[in-house]
């Protein structure tokens, strides 16, 4: 064997030792001590090579073929240099036109006005995991239009929750596909990327002033600060990410409502409230204010009192009513737990966007609404048609059948929640017949915790401070066509389309073969 | 400039009189006209159909995948493989205008096959009120033609640097199916994925083309595919004359 062609199997060899060294690496994504072995060999043998038969190395530098070759390393640099650079520049500055007839992509004129007036920069981040890989995509398109309107003042980035857990504990992010809007060192989370909630946070966030939600204290509400399955620290936490400033607030003790109140939240009180805290709350209503309440059945309660004062006032000049039952679902597996099967028409709940909630042990509620009434109710959530209000508490206790008894029992569906508006103070009004629904152990669960959020928010008057000009919608369908238009598309689609080629294959086959 | 359109000219019309075109062209029709048919027509049954152009448009890209290379296979290989290479590297044409020659006229034969791929949007058009929305059909169709002139580019630059036909399709194929999966790799949130997600050949088209969005920085990536694949292609050719 000569030097030359054992030369060869040296740069073989040291180029293979070289690659299975990077394999290894790969595979075991730590330098040990077979890696450096490999690597030191596959140098060794490199240089054996070069050692062996020297004119080669030469030839490949000096030769014709290498001059030719350097030539087009360079020109092809050059050229993939430049491409690069070109196709950076365009990424940095995305331009793009909107073709879709409904301005999907594009921005309403009170977005584009409002960005237009924007003095400080915000930040849009978007928080998803690979697994909501699609809802990115679509967010960015969001981000990429704010971006593009804002004379530089937006910029967005992407961050993997699971990955960055620091980054989405410092925002307050819960869920996955969450994003945040930061303005200084203040920030909003949002559930939905749509334009609608993205400027009204940038509208909140550039306009800062104290937004204050109270939750009643003193009759045993769900625990603010409790980390337990009962507790509410989520709903605090979730609050708090939207800028709310969450206090504990105990009527009778303070004497009157705060000024400050944006809303008040009665989340599932144990006992009544005395006479005098209602009449508090009537006055503060009276002025405008806002309520949320979410009433426990009274069969989860140690005191029973159909009458209490705050039920009599809300069924009295809300026309809200609490029925005195439990609610079975036998739709749902536990039928103790109602599930909301039809939602309302209603800024709380169009904002879920079809998500689904489920409320352990709940009572129903009666929405009356006199026809001299200003008021606006809105029936929020319903239960399905084989779900009934049990009003007799004992059977549930002893175990007997789950049945509906016809005149005993309030017949599904069932009305689980309402929002009430007074167009003459402003006062908003919402209700509904559970609390545990939004407790930490069901809080991230479907759509409870926004059903709760968004109730807050509709009620605090924060959910739309600005009303963007609604797009034009095409709803956009397909005629039910006669059997004739059906064929005629048969025809056309699976037979002459495909005939018409083969026939004009057969003929230019046909007539070479004849001309040979 | 004359010497690319001569060379896309005589290729169009090989295409043309060549029994493998029609082969092909018959399956994409007829996988299409299927598709098109089974979705509108089992959509009805079941109740709904959505009028969207985009019914063909989302399965023609996979299809795309496989055509192209085997429209671009033989362009230059088979040059080398009958010898007649020698003639057109001695012709006053430049290593450029072949490449490009060659691809313009696959190019123009694809175009051809595209048209009529319309049918079917148009079609649905016909049977709906108040029609499909013809924005995204524009936009879809011009991200198409976008990527199968990159796909024919990269097929031309393989053909080049073949002898054999079968061996340019099958590493064309894999070419644009490392591109297709690059986007795979880009799930993270760091430089590297961000770059990954870049190189993704479908996700420039379904990003954007494909929901109703012209944007700049997914045209020039498919405009930079082809000019760099045809660059390449070039090289390949001037290489030959180095040998």
């Amino acid at each position: 064997m000569n030097r030359s062609k054992l030369a060869s199997i040296a740069w073989v060899a040291g180029a293979a030792l070289l690659l299975a060294s990077l394999a290894w690496y790969v595979i075991n994504q730590a330098s040990d001590l077979t890696l450096q072995i490999g690597v030191a060999l596959g140098f060794l043998l490199l240089a054996a090579a070069v050692l062996l038969d020297p004119q080669r190395l030469r030839r490949a530098f000096t030769g014709r073929q290498a001059r030719y070759g350097s030539n087009a390393l360079l020109l092809t640099a050059a050229v993939v240099g430049v491409l690069a650079v070109v196709n950076f520049l365009a990424y940095n500055n995305p331009q793009s036109i909107d073709l879709t007839e409904t301005q999907d992509f594009s921005l309403t004129p009170e977005t584009l006005l409002i960005l237009d007036q924007l003095q400080e920069p915000v930040q849009l981040i978007g928080f998803y995991t690979p697994d909501s890989a699609d809802g990115r995509d679509l967010t960015r398109a969001l981000f990429d239009v704010y971006q593009r309107n804002s004379r530089g003042k937006i910029t967005y980035e992407f961050t993997d929750p699971r990955a960055n857990p620091v980054a989405a504990d410092h925002y307050g992010v819960q869920r996955d596909a969450s994003i945040v809007v930061t303005v200084g060192s203040a920030s909003e989370v949002l559930s939905y990327p749509s334009e609608e909630e993205v400027t009204g946070a940038i509208l909140r966030l550039t306009n800062p002033e104290g937004r204050k939600v109270y939750f009643i204290v003193g009759h045993g509400e769900r625990d603010l600060d409790g980390v337990d399955e009962a507790g509410y620290s989520q709903v605090r936490q979730a609050l708090e990410a939207k800028n709310y400033q969450v206090d504990t607030l105990s009527p009778l003790s303070e004497g009157s409502i705060p000024q400050d109140a944006l809303a008040l939240v009665i989340a599932g009180p144990s006992v009544d409230l005395p006479e005098a805290e209602a009449k508090l709350i009537e006055e503060y209503l009276s002025q405008g204010g806002a309520l949320v309440v979410l009433a426990e059945p009274s069969a989860a309660l140690a005191a029973q009192s159909p009458v209490e004062p705050l039920g009599g006032y809300l069924k009295q000049k809300w026309g809200v009513e609490y029925q005195d039952d439990l609610v079975l679902d036998l739709t749902s597996s536990l039928p103790l737990t109602a599930i909301a099967a039809e939602y309302g028409e209603h800024p709380i709940t169009t904002r879920m966007r079809n998500l689904r909630s489920y409320f352990p042990s709940a009572r129903s509620l009666q929405l009356q609404s006199a026809a001299e009434s200003p008021l606006q109710p809105t029936p929020l959530l319903r239960t399905a048609s084989n779900s009934w209000g049990e009003t007799d508490y004992a059977s549930l206790t002893e175990g007997g059948d789950l049945a509906f008894d016809e005149g005993v029992d309030f017949p599904g569906p069932l009305l689980l929640a309402a929002a009430v508006e007074d167009p003459e103070t402003g006062s908003r009004l919402v209700v509904i017949g559970d609390s545990d629904f939004a407790a930490n152990a069901d809080f991230l669960a479907l759509g409870n915790g926004d059903l709760l959020v968004n109730s807050i928010d509709w009620a605090a008057r924060q959910e739309a401070l600005i009303s963007l000009t609604p797009k034009p919608a095409i709803s956009r369908f397909v005629l039910p066509p006669s059997t004739q238009v059906i064929g005629g598309v048969f025809l056309i689609t699976i037979i002459l389309i495909p005939a018409a080629v083969l026939a004009a294959g057969t003929y230019v086959w046909w007539s070479r073969r004849r001309r040979g | 400039m004359r010497n690319v359109w001569i060379i896309a000219a005589r290729e169009l019309r090989h295409y043309f009189v060549s029994p493998v075109a029609y082969a092909l062209a018959f399956m994409v029709f007829l996988i299409l006209g299927g598709i098109f048919f089974i979705n509108v027509f089992f959509g009805l049954q079941s109740g709904y159909v959505s009028p969207d152009g985009r019914i063909v448009m989302g399965p023609l890209v996979t299809i795309l995948l496989f055509i192209t290379p085997a429209i671009t296979m033989r362009l230059i290989a088979d040059e080398y493989r009958m010898g007649t290479i020698e003639l057109l590297l001695t012709a006053p044409v430049r290593d450029w205008e072949l490449v490009t020659g060659k691809w313009l006229g696959s190019m123009l034969f694809m175009l051809a096959i595209l048209v009529v791929t319309w049918a079917y949007p148009l079609i649905l058009h016909r049977m709906s009120t108040p029609g499909i929305d013809q924005g995204i059909l524009l936009a879809a169709s011009l991200g198409i033609v976008l990527m199968v002139a990159a796909m024919l580019g990269i097929g031309v630059m393989v053909s080049a640097f073949f002898r054999s036909p079968l061996a340019a399709f099958f590493v064309t194929l894999s070419v644009l199916l490392v591109l297709w999966i690059a986007g795979g790799l880009g799930v993270g949130t760091g430089v590297a994925s961000e770059i990954a997600r870049q190189l993704s050949f479908v996700d420039h088209f379904y990003g954007s083309f494909y929901r109703g969005l012209l944007s700049l920085p997914d045209v020039l990536y498919y405009v930079s595919l082809t000019v760099l694949a045809l660059f390449l292609g070039a090289q390949a050719v001037e290489a030959r004359r180095w040998g």
